[in-house]
């Protein structure tokens, strides 16, 4: 029988998917910090099943943190206050006192891990504040830090989520249900659900924690998008725009990823997940000349630490928030890939400014080097006459690089008459080798070599104008080669 | 009764012999705090062979340039160990002090593999990238500036494959690809606009 003689190969293909299956659904396990100096996540290490993190990584953002490694002792000051550990033992002793961990004090390497469940005695001693620790979603509160909610229902038009101080969320979207995950701000309930059953448009909002976040969960009977509004202490839950669900081509005002809010942040919160994108796609098919917007990095992934406060990733945000407004001040259609902290994958950029069949692709970087905008496009041999039928991700560039050293040398133009440093260069950054568009990255660094200058309103301004502008111009060229 | 001269004396002495426990004993603890996290051993021994003139392509930050300086460095015959002491040269030249560009401590080239058809793989330390200050142009220095002194003393390169720590990784600090080859061609190209 035919079948028999298969089995067994079948059997242990099953076997092996079976066998990697818990693997690759196995989330990275962390746990989360929140006080007044910083919010952070940490991964949480299991050491013969008892949970482990990192001492000095959750020391080191708290304060004015030290480590001494000794043949003996582990000695960790953080803000004045010395605190002893020996490798191996419980007791733990910190100023004159002390007490015992629920497990003993591991180093590896270079690396001291301290017992999650000793965490929140640990800080509470060492700070001298209290602490509160949400066991279950492994989230720990410190001193005062906490943001609370209200709910504001409008009865069918949507749903205002007002915050105690501002917030950063992620936000997807999924049928008939939005959610917003908050992986550093430090939301807090007291309630798990709320049920609008009155609400036409409305049905629940869930308040979940699991696994170091915090998130809200809209079940909506229609769907619904997000804005930011009051500098990020308040998100409207509203309709989608009936033009955007049916692929018209998007108009700054209908597409639900580009749409700005009127109020003092201008922007819409936005989906990461490719859904947003192909969502996105199906309504950018005729557009003919869409400018992607990429503020680099976001989430877990900061960039470069520009100073001690200021992280490459928010200063990129800010950037490309600015040109956006700029860019759609001049009557073109802008597309930001993220407008919150999100995670993004260089493949997933790539990806979504290729669905979204856009001209023009922008990434945006800051840097606390030299001064002035440096603005750079693929570093890719030349391209054949003849372009093959099949292209390389790796090179997928290649083909519209003229269109893209243009568009540079446009924008390089513009800034040149704000009378700002400029220059223009071939360069290996990732993702511009993979976008079938005109692809450029600008790295925006101070105007006069503080950094602080990056933060400055008025240079983002005049900087994002300088790039609207470079991108207007350059349009007769860009769709030429289109 | 002990003569006072005695007991001034045996008063010094144990003084003395306290200051010197204190002073030993902070000695060790400050030995102990200066130990660095990375590993900054040198990889391989120092290899002996006539010297002989290389080129290396030097980054500026501050002029934001890479410029050409030419010096002397004792090369193996092998030509995967040539190639590797050519960039530990410019390692060399990168981590001294004051240096022109600075990399982390412990930045250095493990290996060099020179392949068939004018591929060249160049493994770094993990220090090198770890510790690399992340932007678009300081991480563009770095890998411009490895990839053409290779490939001004290695004629035969075409293309060069960056690895860290015998892995492959997304990107230097954060902006510079090294999921690619790079073409020398491109890279050349690349140093004249930035000399």
């Amino acid at each position: 029988m035919r079948w028999t003689k298969g089995w067994p190969a079948a059997l242990a293909a099953a076997l092996l998917l079976a066998a990697m299956l818990p693997l690759r659904s196995q989330e990275e396990r962390r746990v989360s910090i929140y006080a007044a100096r910083a919010s952070y996540s940490l991964p949480v290490q299991d050491r013969e099943k008892v949970d482990y993190v990192g001492l000095f990584e959750v020391a080191e953002p708290l304060g004015d943190a030290s480590l001494k490694i000794g043949s003996k002792t582990w000695r960790l000051r953080l803000n004045g206050v010395d605190c002893e550990f020996r490798p191996g033992k419980n007791r733990v002793r910190i100023g004159r006192s002390g007490f015992d961990m629920p497990a003993p004090f591991l180093p590896e390497g270079d690396r001291g891990y301290v017992p999650l469940q000793a965490l929140p005695m640990l800080l509470s001693r060492m700070l001298n504040v209290r602490v509160d620790y949400h066991v279950n979603s492994r989230r720990i509160f410190v001193g005062d830090a906490g943001t609370r909610f209200t709910l504001d229902v409008k009865k069918g038009e949507g749903l205002v989520v007002n915050f105690s101080a501002p917030v950063n969320p992620t936000i997807s979207t999924e049928p008939g249900k939005l959610k917003m995950t908050f992986t550093r701000d430090p939301l807090l309930s007291g309630t798990g659900s709320f049920q609008f059953q009155d609400d036409k448009l409305i049905s629940s909002v869930q308040f979940n924690e699991a696994n170091g976040t915090a998130e809200l969960v809209v079940q909506a009977n229609a769907p619904v998008m997000a804005n930011f509004a009051e500098g990020g202490k308040a998100i409207r839950i509203v309709p989608t725009p009936v033009q955007a669900q049916a692929a018209a081509p998007p108009s700054p005002s209908a597409a639900p990823a580009a749409a700005p809010a009127p109020e003092a942040m201008p922007g819409s919160a936005q989906p990461p997940s490719a859904g947003a994108a192909a969502g996105f796609a199906a309504g950018a098919l005729h557009q003919p000349y869409l400018i992607v917007v990429d503020a680099s990095h976001g989430g877990d992934e900061r960039g470069a630490a520009l100073s001690d406060q200021l992280a490459e990733k928010d200063v990129a945000l800010a950037f490309a928030r600015k040109l956006r407004t700029e860019l759609q001040a001049r009557g073109l259609n802008a597309f930001m890939l993220r407008d919150s902290d999100a995670t993004l994958s260089l493949e997933q950029r790539a990806e979504t400014a290729n669905a979204s069949r856009a001209a023009v692709y922008v990434s945006l970087h800051a840097s606390n080097m030299g001064s002035g905008v440096r603005l750079y496009t693929a570093m890719l041999p030349a391209a054949s006459a003849k372009p093959p039928l099949f292209v390389p991700w790796e090179a997928a560039q290649a083909g519209h690089l003229p269109a893209s050293r243009t568009l540079a040398q446009a924008i390089a133009l513009e800034v040149a008459k704000r009378e700002l440093p400029n220059s223009v260069v071939a360069a290996p950054v990732r993702p511009l080798n993979n976008v079938v568009a005109a692809a450029i990255a600008v790295e925006v660094s101070p105007p006069n070599g503080q950094v602080e200058g990056l933060n400055s309103s008025n240079y983002q301004q005049q900087v994002a104008a300088a790039i609207a502008s470079g991108i207007a111009n350059a349009r007769a060229e860009v769709e030429a080669a289109r | 009764m002990i003569p006072r001269h005695v007991q001034i004396a045996v008063t010094v002495l144990l003084l003395a012999m306290f200051g010197a426990g204190f002073f030993i004993l902070r000695l060790k603890e400050r030995a102990e705090a200066e130990r660095t996290v990375s590993d900054s051993r040198p990889l391989a021994p120092p290899v002996a062979g006539p010297a002989a003139r290389v080129s290396l392509y030097i980054a500026f930050d501050d002029d934001g340039v890479i410029r050409p300086r030419t010096t002397s460095v004792a090369l193996p015959q092998e030509p995967s160990l040539r190639a590797r002491e050519i960039l530990r040269a410019l390692m060399t030249a990168y981590l001294a002090r004051p240096s022109p560009h600075p990399l982390a401590p412990g930045a250095d080239v493990k290996d060099v593999y020179l392949l068939s058809g004018g591929t060249a793989v160049v493994d770094m330390t993990a220090a090198f990238a770890d510790g690399h200050r992340s932007g678009i142009f300081v991480e563009e220095l770095t890998v411009a500036s490895l990839v053409q002194t290779l490939a001004a003393n290695v004629p035969e390169v075409q293309r060069v494959k960056i690895l860290v720590d015998g892995k492959e990784r997304e990107t230097l600090a954060g902006h510079a690809d090294l999921m690619s080859f790079y073409d020398v061609s491109a890279v050349n190209d690349l140093v004249k606009a930035m000399q």
